[in-house]
């Protein structure tokens, strides 16, 4: 029952959420724009992400594991390796979503404040991306997406994040599998 | 002999019979044949090259290393994310090691469908056989499951439907589990360690790290390729065979930025993609998907729901950094989700696509050259794949899972049976499902009217003078299993054309 409920909470929060303002005014920026202007220079330590572009990276990264310890992991430089190798048309898009969400009028329109992304409260934040995660509008979806799948792939990827998921690591070199603990499953949502 | 293009900054010039543009399934055994033919063959990988003492089993370094565009390739809207291999060897060092033979009824409608009646089955024999000794294919024997592949098996058999063992490429399988991120043991029957082995005994010249720009054309002729090296140099290929085997997506990409795409409007058209999601059952016991042979078992109880298209049930493993990512939610629920992988189990519905005909795709070029898939599910397919994840969700609870869960980006998680109507209600909206493709075809289909194909029965680019294609693009539609056996039988047919042709080309 809870998850008929849940979804039809989303559906009514879908409804409020979506609507013909964010769509004008969020239309196919992430997605369809390339280029927002000439970036400023990447932050010292990065080959990509200016340090405003890092500091909103961190903020949502922090959000999507649902982990503070993401600096162990190095998931802010990971995402910035692999956007410095890739191709010049994924780094635009990347930078043109990563200039909607922090930007002011982005808070605005998902309800949730005038303030910009890294300067809302946790609770704010997650109501920002869940809306977002649950948009009538495919381009935010699609923003959603791109954002969680690189953030979590850099996290989850690093053997810092194993030992929370119950993950041994790689075969090669590692001594007789023990099997792991058995306890009941228990999930709840 | 391999060279390391990639080391090379200053500029080159070579010469040689055949160029060929991929090392991976198609281009490899492409390369194979035609030296043994005694062509003078130069092969060009994108990628580098990489051999077990590389595979270390870590998906942080793995999967940029061999997967196209350090593993984000996606579709344009970025519904599907795209797993397809780069480096030598191409898609069959990071092959989940099954094989398939394509179906006789596809056979039939592929020849149907393209008025080539060479392509009905019994013109395969020959090849798949090859292919069959070369790669060593056997049998899984039934104590070789692990936890993932043996619920599928009981969930199916409970249900009675129709389900086995599969076939698979390897000779000495450690059943690490790993096979996805190369295989560290040479156990898996790649292309480098078979056809291209045979290839450079017999004198093919390998150029790894060099990625191909264009074809050369002169008129309607082509003559040879340009490269560029990892290090900045230019590396031109003079040939007057040149044989394209990027894959579906790079291939047609490739022809499109050779400016071939006014004459051929439909290059990168007709692009399938075998349209994949999970179900992922949650079982008191261990499953520990991420260990064990990733795939041993499938169901092919609704392969054929309408003329002969529907889906196939087949497993995945569960690398940590690719499952994450794939599944709900995110935050605090995420995590939740993320602390029980060692206790799911994941099942996948592999939709054979174009049920309503050939789907709205088409491979585009970004600004910098890069091909980027354009691809719109189709009504029937998305119907199929909708059908696929109830019966996965049926399948996981008859196997005993305790919940069920869907990868909708806001979970549904589904304790009993009876809620599997649940997963209608929520249908398949993109980018609010995870979907996935290791499966590109077409995009370069072979027929025999120039109007509405890519190639001939021969693999040869209409009106284009010496120019072949030999990959998963030449499929005039959708094979439905996994690709690999289909996409290296069909290119030992075309290289026997190319040598069949080759004097002539060749004067």
């Amino acid at each position: 029952m809870r998850n008929g409920l849940c979804y039809a909470l989303a559906m009514t929060r879908r409804s409020f959420v979506g609507g013909a303002l964010a769509a004008l005014v969020l239309g196919r920026a992430a997605w369809g724009a390339s280029r927002l202007g000439r970036p400023a220079a990447p932050a010292s330590e990065l080959r990509f992400l200016t340090s405003e572009e890092a500091r909103l990276l961190r903020a949502l990264a922090r959000r999507l594991v649902g982990r503070q310890n993401i600096e162990a992991a190095g998931v802010i430089e990971r995402v910035d390796q692999e956007l410095a190798l890739s191709s010049s048309s994924l780094q635009g898009r990347f930078r043109a979503l990563l200039s909607v969400l922090g930007s002011r009028w982005a808070a605005l329109l998902t309800a949730v404040s005038w303030r910009p992304f890294v300067e809302l409260t946790p609770e704010q934040q997650d109501r920002f991306l869940r809306s977002w995660m649950r948009s009538r509008i495919g381009d935010q979806r699609a923003g959603f997406t791109a954002l969680k799948r690189i953030v979590l792939m850099a996290y989850y990827s690093h053997p810092q994040s194993w030992e929370a998921i119950g993950y041994r690591g790689p075969w090669l070199g590692a001594a007789e599998r023990e099997p792991a603990a058995e306890p009941a499953v228990e999930v709840r949502l | 002999m391999i060279r390391r293009g990639g080391a090379r900054a200053a500029d080159r010039s070579v010469a040689t019979d055949v160029a060929i543009i991929g090392s991976g399934p198609g281009g490899g055994v492409a390369a194979a044949r035609l030296a043994a033919a005694g062509l003078k063959v130069a092969l060009l990988e994108e990628g580098p090259a990489v051999g077990a003492a590389d595979f270390n089993q870590r998906e942080r370094d793995m999967v940029p290393l061999l997967y196209q565009e350090r593993g984000l390739r996606h579709t344009r809207d970025l519904a599907f994310s795209i797993l397809q291999g780069r480096a030598v060897g191409g898609g069959s060092n990071v092959n989940w090691t099954t094989c398939f033979e394509p179906p006789p009824a596809v056979l039939s409608e592929w020849a149907q469908r393209s008025g080539l009646p060479e392509l009905e089955s019994q013109h395969w024999t020959v090849a798949l056989s090859r292919v069959a000794r070369r790669i060593e294919i056997q049998p899984v024997g039934d104590e070789e499951h692990n936890a993932n592949n043996l619920a599928l098996l009981r969930g199916a058999r409970r249900l009675g439907w129709r389900c086995g063992n599969l076939r698979r490429n390897v000779t000495g399988c450690v059943r690490s589990g790993f096979c996805g991120l190369g295989c560290s043991y040479n156990a898996k029957r790649s292309i480098p360690l078979t056809y291209l082995r045979d290839a450079l005994e017999r004198g093919a010249e390998l150029f790894a790290e060099a990625r191909v720009d264009r074809v050369l054309l002169e008129g309607v002729r082509a003559v040879g390729v340009e490269a560029r090296t990892a290090a900045g140099g230019r590396l031109a290929v003079r040939a007057p065979i040149v044989v394209v085997s990027g894959g579906a997506i790079n291939t047609p990409g490739l022809l499109l930025r050779s400016g071939l795409g006014a004459a051929q409007p439909r290059i990168g058209r007709g692009t399938y993609l075998h349209p994949t999601t999970a179900v992922i059952g949650l079982y008191d016991r261990v499953i520990d998907a991420g260990y064990g042979i990733p795939q041993s078992a499938f169901c092919d109880q609704f392969a054929d729901l309408s003329g002969g298209y529907g889906y196939r049930i087949e497993t995945a493993p569960a690398y940590p950094g690719i499952a994450a990512a794939a599944l709900p939610s995110f935050g605090a629920q995420h995590r939740q989700l993320a602390e029980l992988s060692p206790h799911i189990a994941i099942t996948i519905a592999l939709v054979r696509d174009g049920a309503g005909g050939e789907p709205d795709a088409r491979v585009l070029l970004e600004p910098d050259g890069t091909p980027l898939l354009d691809y719109r599910l189709g009504a029937a397919d998305r119907t199929h794949l909708l059908h696929g994840m109830q019966r996965m969700a049926e399948l996981h609870f008859a196997a005993g899972a305790r919940r069920v869960l869907t990868l909708h980006s806001d979970p549904l998680l589904l304790e009993r049976a009876e809620q599997i109507g649940w997963i209608a209600e929520r249908g398949v909206v993109e980018n609010e499902l995870a979907l996935f493709s290791a499966h590109p075809q077409g995009g370069c289909g072979v027929g025999r009217d120039p109007r509405r194909s890519v190639c001939d029965g021969a693999g040869a680019v209409h009106g284009v003078r010496g120019l072949f294609v030999c990959d998963g693009s030449l499929f005039p539609a959708s094979v439905g299993v996994n690709p690999q056996v289909t996409i290296m039988a069909l290119a030992e047919r075309i290289s026997e054309q190319i040598v069949r042709r080759a004097p002539r080309l060749l004067t």
